[in-house]
């Protein structure tokens, strides 16, 4: 099995995941992850449909509890903890989901401003509509998207409002699902440029749940072949491309074949 | 060769067999879900007493469940009202007793249709509106996302929901006694032309205010219960928008359901 933890001994690690088991009744999804992720870093968890990502990112925001195993997060383990304490850990978390995930209810200004509404009572109405206004900026949108209702935006520009969400808080971390899924190449480039952006301008850790290996290798620092409930593969862009193992080979053929 | 294939094919089971199976799974569900719904009953309970109150989104739901369905409640109620008089003073007409009228419909509209009509009523608009829009945040991951941004979906959602019924449902009873009587009036005395002096007499003798707070205890358990299996089978939904259209489905038959069996229940243990 390949080392799933990064070379350089100098970066701090932000998530660590310990001999990560996970069953769903006889099927058992995580079979034995260990996984490192450096702080200020982008890590990709690249595999295919049914490998156990999304499960995978579940537990590192601590929505599942695993069978065994530990997951560390900024170096305190979620797994005994309680809901109270485990609620102030995922303020450490920004999420950002496939079809983002907004409230259809709320217009994109109470969308971005509900954490902070949420969390920050000292804020006053002023303040929160500053916070609110510069992320949107961050997120190249302009302040005429604040009064739309999520179902008038494009798919992109809806991720990105919902990219502004995860990131109002500040969080130390920033989980994006299957970003690109389901976008055309243009708004797929797009969205990977605003999680490079991100990436620069906040210096938080990214994970990425992604299939997509063009995208993944645009904007990850490393990449972890997910495959079976198992981390086959892990390192840079580039000691994945080189990768001799047949199932990693055979993923990125399809891609790399082509192109 | 043949024969060996026709052996080792998977044996048709028996018809009643086929049929004690199906009713045991149905069984198995319907036990499923009144625990699922009295757990989350419980849930909803223990969030609703801790902080932060968010007595907006509380208030928002009030506005929903209860003013909002006072235009079909109210009209309901005269109706029924109406219509129930008319029927009682034929039969009464028969033995020279129309003056029973007013207290008949007022006992039987305060004690069981008032607070069955109107959760209903509620059941029909509300809840399955509140069904329809929790499993689409459920299916579209809004409420993974509140989780996600560290608020408790349950205390957000549910709580000021499952209020709004506890509180709101005896009081569009309260308005549907009142419109049922005003329509029973009308019919009684304008149209039958029973004294009013004789219908209003009458129903204040025989209606007693433990009548409606028999008709109040009612409503709040109906209430209660409609909420919490329209939020249950909302906040559980699965498979896109078909399986949110089968939990708004699953959600207005058991709460019809649980409104009947309840009343029955509950009526027999305040007597």
């Amino acid at each position: 099995m390949a080392t799933a933890a990064p070379e350089s001994a100098a970066e701090r690690p932000m998530i660590q995941i310990v001999n990560l088991h996970k069953m769903f009744g006889e099927h058992k999804v995580l079979t034995g992850i260990n996984l490192t992720i450096p702080e200020g870093k982008t890590c990709v968890i690249l595999g295919g449909s049914g490998s156990g990502k999304t499960v995978l990112m579940k537990h590192m925001i601590g929505l599942l509890k695993p069978d065994e195993g530990q997951v560390i997060v900024d170096g305190e383990d979620l797994v005994p903890l309680g809901d109270a304490r485990l609620e102030q850990i995922r303020r450490k978390f920004g999420m950002v989901f496939q079809a983002a995930a907004l409230f259809d209810s709320m217009t994109v200004y109470e969308n971005v401003a509900f954490p902070l509404r949420e969390h920050r009572k000292e804020l006053s109405e002023e303040q929160i509509r500053a916070l609110v206004r510069s992320k949107l900026e961050l997120m190249s949108l302009p302040p005429s998207v604040e009064a739309k209702f999520p179902a008038d935006l494009s798919g992109g520009m809806r991720k990105r409002v919902g990219l502004a969400r995860a990131v109002v808080m500040e969080p130390k971390i920033v989980l994006y699902d299957e970003p690109t899924t389901g976008l055309d190449p243009i708004t797929t480039d797009s969205v990977d440029e605003m999680i490079l952006a991100a990436q620069a301008r906040l210096k938080v850790t990214s994970v990425v749940i992604s299939h997509d290996i063009a995208s993944a290798f645009n904007v990850g620092d490393y990449i972890a072949f997910l495959s079976k409930g198992l981390i086959i593969e892990f390192g840079p862009p580039e000691q994945l491309r080189s990768s001799e193992h047949p199932i990693v080979k055979n993923f990125l053929q399809t891609w790399f074949g082509k192109n | 060769m043949a024969t060996e294939n026709a052996d080792n094919a998977p044996k048709e089971p028996h018809a009643l067999l086929q049929a004690i199976e199906n009713f045991g799974k149905g069984a198995m569900r319907v036990v499923s879900d009144i625990g699922g719904v009295t757990y989350l009953g419980f849930q909803v309970g223990r969030w609703a007493l801790k902080r932060p109150y968010r007595l907006h989104n509380l208030f928002a739901q009030l506005d929903f469940v209860g003013v909002g369905s006072i235009f079909i409640v109210a009209l309901t109620g005269v109706f029924t009202g109406m219509v129930f008089a008319h029927q009682s003073s034929r039969a009464f007409e028969l033995f020279d007793a129309e003056s029973m009228v007013g207290p008949t419909v007022a006992l039987t509209l305060t004690r069981e249709l008032a607070p069955v009509f109107s959760a209903l009523m509620v059941t029909m608009r509300a809840g399955s509106a509140m069904c329809t829009e929790l499993g689409t945040m459920r299916v579209s991951e809004q409420v993974d996302a509140l989780e996600t941004m560290a608020v408790n979906p349950i205390q957000y959602l549910l709580v000021p929901r499952v209020i709004s019924g506890l509180i709101m449902v005896p009081v569009l009873t309260m308005l549907f006694n009142t419109t049922g009587m005003c329509g029973s009036y009308f019919v009684s005395v304008i149209a039958k032309g029973i004294s009013a002096g004789t219908f209003l007499n009458r129903t204040q003798q025989w209606l007693d205010p433990i009548d409606l707070y028999e008709g109040l205890i009612k409503g709040a358990i109906f209430g209660l219960s409609v909420t919490l299996v329209c939020c249950y089978k909302g906040f559980n939904a699965s498979g896109g928008s078909k399986g949110v259209g089968q939990a708004t489905t699953e959600a207005m038959v058991a709460s019809a359901l649980s409104i009947f069996i309840l009343d029955f229940f509950v009526g027999v243990m305040l007597h």
